[in-house]
């Protein structure tokens, strides 16, 4: 009996887009839809596929570039984005033979959210976390990371302490982080309902809260005309492949043209260069078409379940949401942030860090952007340049710090690279790196403070700012 | 009749959209077909003949839609209250239900 079981758990449990499938289709008849739960379970289990395809090309493009530049410079080149982020957790966790509990660490999550919410009268939490790409990339790279730096020289699949923990402590994150976010949120649009589901609540919290003291009474951004560089911007195939081939197309010119193996016949060096780069862009479309149609699935649900058991929760949304209450604060970010990481990058060079970081399109435009729109509502333009710029530096510094300790795990291409991977994560696993476990479990308390204080603050007016058809 | 969201990426915005859109849809008894898609997509998804294209306002100038396409700009994307009447104009004036 043990045995058949165990038996399943390894050839269905274990395999994670069977995993997801299944995930996806009991939500769906938890849901009462039954007609959409096999259709659901296709579509999540082919969309997962897809991913897999996307992240395998990214790391077969990018490793041997990596491995090029580490072998002749002695340094690490990696990218600060979401996806090369989620791409080096999820190549890496398959390599031991635990992508699947990734999707544990979800499940977890959510679920300790919607209990944190329900008790919201003890807990003081209003805010559920329903940004289903963004719960999954998070479930990797803090399992992948966590792992890494405590089991990684073993070789053994990840333990039951540490996706347990794992799922409750980025569930505690999601609850206490976007919580957080509410009312500066609903200062930003003018009282929308919704809440920050994203990457960097921290950061947004502290871009409103040191507006007003760097900003003073500035002017907004968005009073002036627009520049039209938010629209080409939100483009995101065009940026990433004009970023990539900049900044990739740098490295390979440096280890030069006989570095690599290319049939000279059918290209010029300045060819290969650009659709090499530009593949960066085919297999970031490709995994996030993978995300999307699985992810699509999820969030159905998670939707579902939000409305049907949790009236009156905050919905914590995409960043992207916010943009257009403020159209001119995202180019603004991307800008003053860009400056920001290339003069970090420069200095990492320069002192000879043994990580050398490449900036990745989504941390500038969509990070430094959201923190702009927090900045400007508070202090105005000056402060939606300087925050993000010091942002930036934050971003470069934070992400090469916590790299310096995952480097050497097996198909890793970058790290997160949004405002709190930056800083509040790459913290936690540089000292959980040092003192262990220990580390990841005290900080589920350490996070749940947090709303408290803000109760505290705020008491007459704390649960009436949440959605109105409560 | 169909009904596109589109935005930067068509991985959060644009799902959220397509899910209020829905909700909408169904309490005032509309039947539709809702799609979801990113900016890079939408040219495609609209050479399939949509009625109604939803997106932020910044993306909407940019979106070169055929003549039967109606392009609606939001600057709230949650809300209901903007994108619904807005809708219902729509589709009484061009009787499209």
């Amino acid at each position: 009996m043990v045995e058949i079981f165990l038996e399943f758990v390894n050839k269905f449990l274990g395999r994670a887009p069977l995993l997801l499938g299944t995930v996806t289709l009991i939500g769906y008849l938890l849901l009462r839809q039954p007609r959409k739960a096999i259709p659901g379970f296709i579509k999540a289990y082919v969309g997962f596929r897809i991913l897999q395809v996307g992240a395998g090309g990214l790391v077969g493009t990018f490793r041997p570039i990596i491995d090029a530049v580490r072998e002749r410079f002695g340094v690490s080149a990696l990218v600060i984005d979401p996806y090369f982020g989620q791409t080096s957790a999820t190549e890496g966790l398959d390599v031991f033979g635990s992508l699947q509990f990734v999707g544990y660490v979800m499940i977890i999550a959510f679920a300790f959210n919607i209990l944190l919410v329900a008790l919201r009268k003890y807990t003081k939490i209003r805010a559920l976390f329903i940004t289903g790409h963004i719960m999954y990339q998070q479930s990797a790279v803090l399992l992948w990371a966590v792992y890494w730096v405590i089991q990684g020289g073993t070789g053994q699949p990840v333990t039951p302490l540490i996706w347990i923990v794992c799922g409750l402590l980025i569930g505690t994150y999601w609850s206490v982080a976007s919580n957080l976010t509410i009312e500066p949120t609903q200062h930003v649009t003018n009282g929308a309902g919704f809440s920050l589901g994203h990457q960097q609540m921290f950061g947004a919290w502290f871009a409103y809260k040191l507006g007003k003291a760097v900003g003073g009474n500035s002017k907004s951004v968005n009073e002036g005309e627009s520049s039209g560089l938010t629209a080409l911007l939100n483009d995101n195939i065009v940026a990433n492949t004009v970023l990539m081939t900049f900044f990739v197309g740098v490295i390979m010119l440096i280890l030069g043209r006989d570095t690599f193996s290319y049939n000279e016949s059918q290209y010029y060096f300045a060819t290969y260069i650009f659709e090499t780069t530009a593949l960066f862009a085919v297999y970031i479309a490709i995994l996030q078409m993978g995300v999307r149609m699985f992810v699509a699935e999820l969030t159905a649900s998670f939707h579902g379940i939000s409305d049907r058991v949790l009236k009156g929760a905050v919905p914590a949304v995409d960043c992207a949401v916010t943009f257009g209450f403020s159209p001119n604060a995202p180019s603004f970010g991307f800008m003053f942030g860009f400056f920001g990481q290339m003069i970090a990058i420069v200095t990492l060079i320069a002192v000879g860090s043994p990580v050398v970081i490449l900036a990745g399109f989504i941390s500038l435009f969509f990070d430094n952007g959201t923190l702009a729109v927090y900045a400007n509502a508070s202090g105005g333009r000056r402060a939606a340049a300087i925050i993000p710029f010091v942002s930036g530096l934050i971003q470069v510094f934070g992400s090469a710090a916590v790299l310096t300790v995952l480097r050497d795990s097996p198909n890793i291409v970058g790290w997160m690279g949004m405002f709190d991977w930056a800083t509040l994560w790459s913290g936690t696993i540089l000292l959980t790196d040092v003192l262990g476990i220990i580390i990841p479990i005290l900080l589920i308390p350490a996070l749940l403070i947090i709303p408290q204080i803000q109760y505290r603050r705020q008491k007459e007016n704390y649960f009436t700012t949440m959605r109105a058809d409560q | 009749m169909k009904i596109l969201a589109i935005c930067g990426n068509g991985m959060g915005t644009s799902l959220v959209i397509k899910l209020k859109v829905k909700k909408f849809l169904d309490a005032n008894e509309i039947q539709a077909q809702v799609e979801s898609c990113s900016l890079a997509e939408a040219a495609g998804y609209l050479a399939t003949g949509v009625d109604i294209a939803l997106c932020s306002q910044q993306l909407a100038g940019g979106i070169s839609a055929p003549e039967r396409t109606h392009v609606i700009g939001l600057k709230n994307l949650m809300d209901e209250n903007e994108f619904g009447p807005a809708m219902l104009k729509i589709i009484s004036e061009n009787s499209l239900a």
